[in-house]
């Protein structure tokens, strides 16, 4: 026993060094099979690195309350002037929009029901560059309101770069003649696709 | 020196005994990484990043229309 079992002993520790030399070494073609090794050293060490901004439309309204105050059957007022303030209209995704316009009625006198004249919008600049074509891009005319089921282009292309992102959308209303007195709103619906 | 050995041969068993263990975790470890890789590969023809969703912002105008009688 005494003579034997160092021989025995160096038998079963080489036995275990070549299981564990053996296993390793499968275990290594095993994982390169599934996904090759990186990061090990070559004669050129460069590596890409890949990432990739989801395309997000996602638009804000930093004015998004007009009111006119007080005005009287068959009288205008609009935001050309400021007062008030138009609404602001921003894109914060990271794509350029297409942006509609879409409201419900603010009025329910005679012909008062959207598209009328006397619901009507624009849009501007906000901020330089703001559109790629400030004649194709924008409506730089009064244009009816249209109604919130059939919603009409207000700005395209709306870049989202945040140092020229928003546009400016005004608001034009004149009271119909035959309206009845007390408080109108109406709710506006801008929805921004990719463009 | 009986004592020795039993010491010896008992380290050696256990080495053997962990070196199997280990192989046994490693297998199954490859074999959990391959059912990934393969899962994987079959999104590899998917739609990764969506397309953008429209977005909707509401706003309000209001305005209150005076009620003076005209003569």
């Amino acid at each position: 026993m005494n003579k034997q079992a160092p021989n025995t002993l160096t038998a079963v520790l080489a036995i275990a060094l070549l299981l564990s030399i053996a296993a390793t070494t499968y275990s290594i073609g095993r994982m390169s099979a599934i996904a090759p090794f990186t990061g090990a050293a070559t004669t050129t060490p460069t590596g890409v690195a890949n990432v990739t901004v989801p395309s997000k439309t996602y638009i804000s309204l930093p004015v998004q309350y007009i009111d006119f105050g007080e005005l009287d059957v068959g009288l205008s007022n609009d935001t050309s002037d400021n007062s008030p303030p138009p609404f602001v209209l921003q894109n914060d995704g990271t794509v350029n929009v297409n942006v509609t316009i879409g409201a419900t009625d603010m009025f329910s006198g005679t012909g008062g029901a959207n598209p009328s004249l006397y619901y009507q919008f624009k849009s501007n600049e906000n901020e330089a560059g703001s559109v790629l074509n400030t004649t194709t891009d924008l409506i730089t005319a009064y244009t009816y309101m249209p109604a919130t089921g059939s919603p009409a282009k207000v700005v395209s292309r709306l870049r989202f770069p945040t140092a020229y992102d928003s546009v400016k959308v005004h608001i034009n209303v004149t009271v119909p003649l035959d309206e009845a007195a007390g408080g109108k709103t109406s709710t506006v619906t801008f929805t921004a696709t990719q463009a | 020196m009986i004592k020795k050995d039993y010491l010896a041969y008992g380290l050696a068993i256990l080495m053997l005994a962990t070196i199997v263990v280990s192989a046994i975790g490693t297998m199954t470890s490859l074999s959990i990484a391959g059912t990934i890789q393969k899962s994987e590969d079959k999104f590899s023809g998917a739609r990764l990043v969506p397309d953008a969703e429209p977005t909707v912002e509401t706003a309000k105008v209001r305005l209150f229309v005076r009620g003076d009688a005209y003569e």
